[in-house]
């Protein structure tokens, strides 16, 4: 819960620099302690997972400065290994609950521009500078707050959802819909066909999305079988890049996980791909905030930001413990079962 | 540790306009774009051309050389400090790799 809770409070801009992100610090420091007492059991998960984080590792060999990213893939890993050997996500979610409090304070304070001495920024986004991001966080931990029943803590995550940000609100659609679609397909065909005629009358194409297309369809360009290396975006993008001012924007990430690893690492990031393939077939409630990461990660960062980062090694280490868990408990219902017929 | 404590250097720099300071940020966590890059940028804010900053440029453009930022900066301050050669090869540079300064430049 503590860790949970640093995490989501140790990066206050003005008493911490903007440069760097110090919940990653956090991460770093704490988890090689956290794993000092851990037993790893490996699975196919963990095995993709280490050939990932290998590739990546070697992708340093041609990164031009790779080591800051691969440290954090690291942390995230390290996190992934850690949340499996937790019971549940109850206590950790309380701990994000309370971090997340504090950023809705200092939202509501951000929205009825109170003089704050300390962040200076006059965006409604808490402690997180962007208002997407603080969107991101408090659906993902709605979502874990709604899996572990903790209502009395939905509050804190309204102030981050009424930011409005467009990748949350399609996102938490769509982790509604699947929730539907296990009760009735039907009703979540209609809603879905309901939805189409609703957006056919809305005008998409804002300036926003029109740089984003822009942006993977030059990013495209530079795709190759091994990937430029871990980290390599933000120097690299400028080589390939046809529509982006870059005398305004810095091209930092992509605004999309996928094709921001795929430029990066190429046939390298297929165990990523197949872990999140694999976790979706998990037929469990955590499989709702993967689904959530999954859509917001195709419009903004969510893997590079530590908050949501942890959250979803988290989530994927408790789908794989409860697919673990599954298969052990139907394994020795089947040996019970072989040793009756054995016995009959 | 190194990285909370470049952190530090490099907000409490700015804040005072140090450049000893977010030189410190920059030598103790290099592995941050934005830290190392602080060096360079202290002379894109003070926005004077010298020898010094030159060099400070491109140290950074070493580090990226597709800096938008820093590129800007060195035709700038290479052409007010008459090295024509300097500025015409940051200029070529730059349009490469922003197509919109190349538009306005037609």
């Amino acid at each position: 819960m503590l860790l949970s809770l640093a995490i989501m409070t140790v990066f206050v801009p003005g008493i911490v620099g903007l440069a760097s992100n110090t919940s990653w610090a956090v991460m770093w420091l704490a988890m090689p302690l956290l794993l000092l007492n851990c037993k790893i059991e490996m699975t196919l998960i963990h095995v993709l997972g280490l050939s990932f984080l290998s590739y990546a590792a070697l992708s340093l060999l041609w990164s031009p400065h790779g080591f800051l990213e691969f440290m954090q893939l690291l942390a995230l890993a390290s996190v992934f290994v850690w949340g499996y050997t937790l019971k549940d996500l109850r206590s950790v979610t309380i701990g994000l609950s309370l971090g997340l409090a504090v950023s809705s304070v200092i939202a509501i304070l951000q929205y009825f521009k109170v003089d704050l001495p300390i962040l200076t920024y006059s965006k409604v986004s808490g402690v997180f500078v962007n208002p997407n991001i603080y969107a991101e966080v408090s659906g993902i931990i709605l979502i874990l707050i709604l899996i572990n029943k903790l209502w009395w803590y939905i509050p804190v995550t309204v102030p981050g959802l009424l930011v409005s940000s467009r990748a949350v609100i399609v996102g938490l659609t769509v982790v509604c819909l699947a929730w539907i679609w296990n009760k009735s397909k039907l009703i979540t065909v209609s809603i879905i066909g309901s939805l189409i005629f609703a957006a056919s009358f809305i005008n998409f194409a804002t300036g926003s999305i029109y740089e984003r297309l822009n942006m993977w369809n030059d990013m495209s360009s530079g795709f190759n079988v091994f990937g430029h290396g871990i980290g390599s975006f933000v120097y690299l993008f400028p080589d390939y890049n046809k529509h982006l001012d870059t005398s305004v924007h810095l091209a930092e990430y992509a605004h999309n996980d996928l094709l921001q690893l795929i430029f990066e690492l190429g046939i390298g990031a297929i165990p990523l791909i197949l872990i999140v393939a694999l976790l979706l077939k998990v037929n469990n409630e955590y499989r709702n905030a993967l689904i959530f990461f999954i859509v917001i990660s195709f419009f903004g960062f969510p893997l590079h930001m530590p908050a949501t980062g942890f959250v979803v090694a988290l989530v994927a280490a408790q789908l794989v413990k409860f697919s673990v868990g599954h298969r052990i408990a139907f394994n020795s219902r089947r040996s019970v079962l072989l040793n009756r017929m054995e016995t009959a | 540790m190194l990285s909370i404590a470049a952190d530090q250097y490099y907000l409490i720099g700015w804040k005072q306009l140090d450049l000893k300071k977010i030189e410190v940020a920059a030598n103790l966590f290099p592995l941050n774009r934005t830290i190392a890059l602080g060096p360079a940028q202290y002379y894109l804010v003070k926005n004077f051309p010298s020898e010094e900053a030159l060099n400070h440029l491109n140290k950074g453009l070493n580090y990226d050389p597709n800096a938008v930022d820093l590129l800007q900066a060195k035709v700038t301050y290479s052409l007010m400090l008459g090295r024509q050669k300097d500025a015409t090869e940051a200029y070529t540079r730059l349009i490469k790799i922003a197509p919109k300064i190349a538009e306005m430049a037609k």
